[in-house]
């Protein structure tokens, strides 16, 4: 496998103090899949209720419009405007449970929304579950916050799991300059013997599930979830209720008081940075969930969704675009031995996890990293 | 401030012209081989080498790291001390047109560099000026030790003499992420191998000691192979290209002289390459269809 590196990054950025908090919105937007663009107006949602596969109501309200917002990857699309009636009154009020740790498979499966993490649960044989508390892009800190301040719920949930398959056991992989969050763990988890925290070195994408198992040496008989799953779960199974709302992280060296906004799915991003945006950063650019696997792209009418996770603002760097130099490196950086100069010269398809690391090292700044998604044409 | 690497060959580039310039007219000067104007004659290429590159850059609009500007200088460094300055204008202008009009806009991994210094040995040996030694070299009064050649005083081009110097740049530019050190080391590496051989087969140890350190072969395996644009970037081509470029060194080197030898061999590498690459990319194609 290719040696992971080490991003050269400003040390001094860091989310310090408490989140902010944003999870009264007027308005929220759930982007429609095409097939239900008939909902009616004026009808009253209920919190937390099905709107359709997988998306729960936010707040509850009444449908008002169809308005077309853009997701964090650049799309379009028709999405529902909710207007909030601040009642929060949910579908279902099912009693909060007060153990996890002695719930039956069924219950636990039951009890989860989301498909994409009931189907992990589909192994056979299971030795270990493996948590990644690493986020995958630098100066965002959502999956370092989270653990920092859900250590208990995480750690709650993570024994429930663990009292499902006897002989199991769990491991937290945690970079090892994450002082802060390895001493959370650290208090809680001595009752534990069948959670160990696995300390992992500061790599770009060590976080990612085949290079964290990789690294770790776990080949089959596992497995992985971020601390953001766990979390989820965790509100699923002891609350009994989906989870409405996420963590975004505003950060960068393009601003001076970094935050992390614990706000609900569906609000649109320009209301947050109204409310909590109180700087003007100069000669700056604002990238949609990072600077190596996100985009550069307009928030004007973006709205937040699972797949947000936040925007870094970096002080524009005078870089001028010359020519390739065929030095290579961003065939030998690529984690999945991939040949970005292939895409870049020739126009031929090569396969592309997006991670950024072929623009991030050529030292002739060519975004490869368009060339491969194949925004950019030659 | 962090460099980059053509800035950081632009550093090491400045050290040799200095030390090039020590040996091939301060010393010579201080013997008096040569008048008072030889003085600021050999400083004249470098300079005009740079400005010739840095004027066609400019009419031109190159965006490359590796500008006109930079193989200017170089191909500056690797001339004759005979070449004639008018020749070496007129010479330059031609390659310079060769590289702004063909050689880049058509990607060519052709070391037009090389291949213009090869030319130029030939151009100037038909003509009856080849010569790289200087007056005082040429006069044969002074005979330098074996330490004194590897610090610079031997017979070579301009400004490339210093063996020390090299390698010193050597391992400046090993830290650079850019760099292409995997081609100096196999190629030397294999380059001492072939001199062993051909020492133990001839019976000559001390044909080892005396190329060991040529600095024709060492500047051009430190500088002149590893040029990003001419050279492969594929982990198992680079070793391919040095260690190949290391066992052809000797052969030529001894069909011709050191001085050349060793640029015969990275131009012929340089054409393998070229035909390797176009091979793939053919099969690509093919493959696409």
């Amino acid at each position: 496998m290719t040696k992971l590196i080490k991003l050269d990054k400003d040390s001094q950025v860091k989310v310090t103090g408490k989140a902010l908090e944003y999870l009264a919105p007027d308005y929220v937007y759930i982007p429609l899949p095409k097939r239900k663009e008939d909902l009616k107006k004026e009808t009253n949602i209920k919190m937390a209720s099905v709107l359709y596969n997988d998306v729960y109501a936010p707040v509850s309200g009444k449908l008002v419009k169809l308005e077309t917002c853009s997701l964090p990857s650049g799309k379009k699309v028709k999405c529902l405007g909710i207007l909030n009636d601040f009642q929060e009154k949910s579908e279902k009020t099912l009693a909060t449970r007060k153990k996890i740790n002695n719930l039956t498979f069924k219950e636990i499966i039951d009890s989860i929304y989301s498909t994409k993490i009931k189907e992990k649960f589909q192994k056979e044989f299971l030795s270990t579950f493996l948590i990644s508390g690493i986020d995958d892009e630098p100066y965002i800190e959502n999956e370092v916050f989270l653990q920092r301040t859900q250590t208990k719920p995480i750690i709650d949930i993570l024994d429930a799991l663990l009292n499902l398959y006897p002989n199991s056991k769990a491991y937290i992989a945690l970079k090892n300059t994450d002082s802060e969050t390895i001493l959370a763990y650290q208090n809680l988890i001595g009752m534990y013997s069948n959670i160990e925290i696995k300390l992992v070195n500061d790599l770009f994408l060590i976080g990612k599930e085949p290079f964290l198992t990789k690294y770790l040496h776990l080949k089959n008989n596992y497995i992985y979830f971020k601390a953001s799953e766990l979390f989820e779960m965790y509100i699923n199974v002891k609350k009994r209720k989906p989870l409405l709302e996420k963590y975004i992280t505003v950060s960068g060296n393009g601003l001076q008081n970094p935050f992390i906004v614990k706000t609900k799915i569906g609000v649109k991003v320009m209301d947050i940075f109204e409310k909590f945006w109180t700087e003007s950063p100069k000669d700056c650019v604002l990238y949609v969930n990072g600077i190596m696997q996100g985009k550069d792209i307009s928030v004007e009418d973006m709205i937040v969704t699972k797949d947000l996770d936040g925007f870094v603002v970096v002080k524009r760097e005078k870089k001028e675009i010359k020519k390739c130099m065929k030095c290579g490196k961003c065939i030998s950086i690529c984690p999945i031995h991939s040949n970005p100069l292939m895409a870049y010269k020739l126009g031929i398809p090569v396969k592309c996890i997006h991670c950024g690391l072929c623009s991030y090292i050529c030292p002739s700044y060519i975004p490869l990293q368009k060339y491969l998604s194949g925004e950019e044409n030659e | 401030m962090s460099l980059n690497l053509s800035q950081k060959f632009y550093i090491v580039f400045v050290l040799f012209i200095l030390f090039g310039w020590y040996k091939n007219a301060w010393v010579p000067y201080r013997e008096h081989f040569y008048s008072f104007s030889h003085l600021f004659l050999v400083f004249l290429y470098p300079v005009i080498g740079f400005l010739m590159g840095a004027l066609f850059d400019y009419l031109f609009k190159n965006r490359y790291s590796f500008n006109n500007k930079f193989y200017g200088l170089l191909f500056s460094l690797l001339i004759p001390i005979s070449t004639n300055i008018s020749i070496f204008i007129l010479y330059l202008t031609v390659l310079l047109f060769f590289n702004t009009f063909l050689v880049s806009p058509k990607d060519w991994d052709l070391n037009f560099i090389v291949l213009g210094k090869l030319i130029l040995v030939f151009l100037l040996a038909r003509i009856g000026e080849y010569q790289y030694a200087n007056l005082l070299e040429e006069s044969g009064l002074f005979v330098y030790s074996y330490i004194d050649s590897i610090f610079g005083h031997n017979v070579s081009e301009l400004f490339t003499s210093s063996v020390l110097l090299t390698f010193a740049s050597f391992f400046f530019f090993c830290f650079d992420l850019y760099y292409k050190k995997e081609i100096p080391f196999y190629s030397y590496g294999f380059y001492l191998l072939t001199l062993v051989v051909y020492a133990f087969w001839k019976s000559d140890m001390g044909f080892i000691l005396t190329n060991i350190f040529s600095s024709s072969v060492c500047f051009a395996l430190v500088v002149v192979a590893p040029l990003s644009s001419f050279s492969p970037y594929s982990k198992k081509r680079l070793a391919f290209y040095g260690i190949l470029l290391g066992c052809l060194i000797l052969p030529f080197s001894l069909l011709t002289n050191f001085q050349e030898g060793v640029y015969i061999a990275i131009i012929i590498v340089n054409l393998i390459l070229i035909f390797l690459n176009t091979l793939q990319l053919h099969f690509i194609r093919s493959k696409l269809k």
